[in-house]
């Protein structure tokens, strides 16, 4: 069962540079708590939509973060090992295959049983024992490759270890987070690390070993085989909505993306207030809806989650 | 020092400010006091005599009265105070004779010279607190550019920094105690619930009675609410404060703002080539009647490139917006005619079908009325029943939601299809041409100086695309409250109107 960073008092630490000491803080780790508590929440909600709307003194990492403790309170799922997996896919089956170095979707060709076993996919082929996990697909979207990301820190420290190639293998894509592109993607280079591992860092260690956001939250695009969420520019989203049925999660970070609050469907809605922008419009916007369509959720007694200094929170259901 | 050092002091001082609350130093001004009950006297007899008559000289004493708060530098490098009492000198001159009260004439004209001549005990209050920090461990927030730059004009060569609320956002400097020129109310909530500095101290003239300390808009709902303590501090004597406490309950509203002239309320509902709008003012001496449609486009410096060209309901449009507008004629009818143009062969079957329940639509509405129209869509299941109106409207292609258009449809007994999925189509051209359209703009943008649209409130800009050149963006001085009918085709397109000028 991964350790709940929302039941310890381990203080995180984020970083943009690996070599350099990382600063723990006591805002970061409740903003991934989050996260986790709305996944929680969200397996009883019927037909009806939580919004979560948090304001903070500058929108920095905050939607990114929370974003992480969705990501990381999905339980892995229950895959069959690679040798009983293989023997049940039909030829011609979309596949998506996790090794020890690659990722790999493509169709499954055949499997080659001997004292060594080997399968064959469309494109390329690979020794069972190379192989740490396999899931079937409904549909191929493309044949692609990438390098097999590695777990970051946060994602060890949350017990995702044993669970990790079977989350790459099969994700459960279901996060969106919408926000300015630029900024966003500025957020997912930076590291974060127990306050004990920025202790220990020594200068000079590889980026590959810390692990960035971005690694954790694995947006499409970054890997060409696998992803976990999606991220959107909110000045596009008006020609893009409505957002992909797989969505269970949105986090709108700043007001560009709040405005399409009520356009938003998925079961799980977090909003990041900047206090730092003099517009308040998109804190009205969250407001009203509360007066008028919405029944109050209190975040500390309904979903165990205590804001620290410097963040307020409001919380509700809406009928969807 | 680092992106991350700075955020996580910006959550130290958020939390600071939680826990020990604002300074807030009160300053004897018995000089400024005589202008605000002036003031006071004049807003009463507005009240009673209606406006018309007295509106310049209300608006030269509001504007007297604000810049003795914002302002409060020695007279050499003051001399707007002097021409700001000269205005209102000259104003009540001017209503000799045409108003009963001529005493309260008499009175405002003299407040108005010993403001000019006696300067505000704040200057020196605020000289006092900096001299004893270091300068680089202070700022001195104004309530303006203008403030900012009076007080500059002053401070400099003391080496402190003297900054708007805005550039202490973007600058963040690394101080201890934020001296802010005017009470909690002028600024907005952000310069307390998101401070830089750990400590923040307010001065006010003693006459000035609100001293509330603002709360994000949240607060009264948040668990965590950040509500921050105002702790007041006397400095000379107040005694004026108790007087001014019981002041009259005229509304009276300290800031500046237009005169919008009486409110012409709409007597009728729009016919189908009209519609309701509200005057906004404009930079660069230009306004725009912007009727409740669909979203406009506007810009936001603050966003990185290839992200400031966005769409904003038009009900979030506020003072300081930067909305783009199309010189001449709007940019909703040429997309119109580009997402047609897109479908090709079927362009005008989809424009009649379009057109067929848009006219049912309307003729309900002229015969039954808005009011009676939004009753019978709602009682037939239409959530988003309100924008019945907008929905009239060729550009705007059909309601957001599914199951609300075939409630519509349904209502105005039209059979779903082909209807439904030809608007569907339309809809789907309309957002690729607007998408492409975006991508002309976010270029044009990207290669103007937006360091101009900041100083000067407008720009122009270079597109090239078929039919829609000459592109303005403009930033918001104020919206009208009031409502008028217009006709369709000039919504939303700039025309000149000087209102505004003195905003700016």
């Amino acid at each position: 069962m991964p350790a709940s960073p929302e039941r310890s008092t381990v203080k995180l630490a984020l970083s943009e540079d690996p070599a350099q000491p990382t600063e723990p803080a006591s805002w970061i780790g409740p903003l991934v708590a989050l996260g986790g508590m709305a996944y929680r929440y969200a397996r009883n909600l019927c037909d009806r939509q939580l919004i979560v709307t948090v304001s903070v003194p500058r929108r920095d990492f905050a939607a990114v973060l929370v974003g992480c403790g969705w990501v990381v309170a999905h339980p892995g799922p229950q895959l069959d090992a690679p040798l009983e997996a293989f023997r049940q896919l039909e030829p011609q089956a979309p596949v998506r295959v996790v090794t020890e170095t690659e990722v790999i979707t493509d169709y499954f060709a055949r499997l080659e049983e001997r004292a060594e076993p080997r399968v064959r996919l469309a494109r390329s082929q690979w020794m069972v024992s190379k192989t740490r996990a396999v899931a079937k697909l409904a549909v191929l979207e493309a044949q692609a490759r990438g390098a097999r990301p590695n777990v970051s820190s946060l994602g060890r420290w949350a017990g995702l270890d044993a669970s990790w190639d079977a989350r790459l293998a099969s994700p459960s894509a279901d996060l969106a987070i919408v926000g300015t592109r630029k900024w966003l993607q500025q957020d997912l280079h930076a590291f974060l690390a127990t306050e004990e591992e920025a202790a220990e860092r020594r200068p000079g260690v590889s980026p590959s070993e810390a692990g960035t956001i971005g690694d954790l939250l694995l947006p499409e695009g970054r890997n060409p085989a696998t992803h976990f969420s999606y991220l959107y520019a909110s000045s596009r989203l008006a020609d893009q909505l409505p957002l992909p049925k797989e969505v269970r999660a949105a986090v709108l970070d700043g007001s560009g993306a709040i405005k399409y609050l009520a356009e938003i469907d998925s079961p799980v809605v977090i909003c990041i207030l900047d206090r730092s922008v003099a517009d308040e419009t998109p804190a009205e916007i969250v407001v009203q809806l509360r007066n008028t369509r919405g029944e109050p959720v209190s975040p500390r007694e309904e979903l165990g989650w205590r804001p620290p200094p410097g963040i307020e929170a409001v919380a509700f259901t809406v009928g969807l | 020092m680092s992106r991350i050092e700075a955020l996580n002091r910006r959550y130290a001082a958020s939390a600071s400010l939680a826990r020990h609350g604002v300074e807030i130093v009160v300053v004897g001004d018995p000089s400024g006091a005589r202008l605000n009950v002036a003031a006071r006297r004049l807003l009463t007899a507005v009240r009673d005599d209606g406006p018309g008559l007295w509106d310049d000289l209300v608006v030269a004493v509001k504007s007297l009265r604000w810049r003795r708060v914002t302002q409060p530098q020695p007279t050499e490098f003051n001399p707007g105070i002097k021409q700001g009492a000269e205005e209102v000198g000259l104003q009540a001159r001017h209503l000799r004779g045409a108003v009963v009260n001529e005493d309260l004439l008499d009175e405002l004209g003299a407040a108005a010279e010993e403001v000019a001549e006696i300067e505000s005990a704040i200057g020196l209050s605020l000289l006092h607190s900096i001299e004893g920090h270091e300068s680089e461990a202070c700022v001195v927030v104004a309530a303006n550019r203008p403030a900012r730059a009076g007080l500059e004009g002053w401070l400099s060569e003391r080496g402190v920094l003297v900054l708007t609320a805005g550039e202490l956002e973007r600058e963040q400097p690394r101080v201890d105690r934020a001296y802010v020129v005017g009470p909690p109310r002028f600024f907005k909530s952000s310069l307390v619930t998101a401070p830089v500095s750990n400590e923040v101290s307010f001065l006010v003239p003693a006459w000035f009675g609100d001293r509330t300390v603002p709360r994000s808009a949240i607060a009264p709902y948040a668990e965590g609410a950040i509500s921050i303590e105002g702790r007041l501090v006397a400095v000379g004597d107040t005694s004026e404060s108790e007087s001014q406490a019981s002041a009259s309950e005229v509304d009276d509203d300290l800031v500046p703002e237009p005169l919008w002239g009486s409110p012409q309320s709409p007597d009728r509902e729009p016919t189908s080539t009209e519609v309701e709008a509200q005057k906004v003012l404009l930079s660069g001496n230009l306004a725009i009647w912007l009727d409740d449609g669909e979203r406009i486009r506007a810009l936001d410096p603050e966003q990185p490139v290839g992200e400031r060209v966005i769409y904003t309901d038009v009900s979030a449009v506020r003072a300081g917006s930067y909305l783009l507008l199309r010189q001449g004629a709007t940019e909703r009818g040429a997309l119109y005619q580009a997402a047609l143009g897109q479908l090709g062969s079927h362009s005008e079957t989809i424009d009649a079908t379009q057109g067929v329940w848009k006219r049912r639509l309307a003729a309900r509405l002229s015969e039954l009325g808005y009011g009676e129209v939004v009753r019978r869509l709602r009682a037939a299941g239409v959530v988003t029943a309100d924008r019945a109106r907008a929905w009239t409207e060729p550009s705007l292609i059909r309601p957001h939601s599914d199951r609300d258009f075939e409630r519509v449809l349904g209502w105005l007994g039209i059979t779903t299809e082909p209807t439904f999925g030809y608007a569907t189509r339309l809809r789907k051209a309309l957002y690729q041409a607007s998408a492409d359209f975006r991508e002309e703009l976010e270029t044009a943008v990207s290669g103007a100086d937006l360091s101009i649209l900041e100083r000067d409130g407008y720009l122009s800009l270079d597109v090239q695309t078929e039919g829609i050149r000459g592109i303005l963006a403009t930033r918001v001085l104020a919206i009208s409250p009031f409502r008028e009918i217009v006709a369709r085709h000039d919504a939303r397109v700039p025309f000149e109107d000087r209102s505004g000028q003195w905003l700016e």
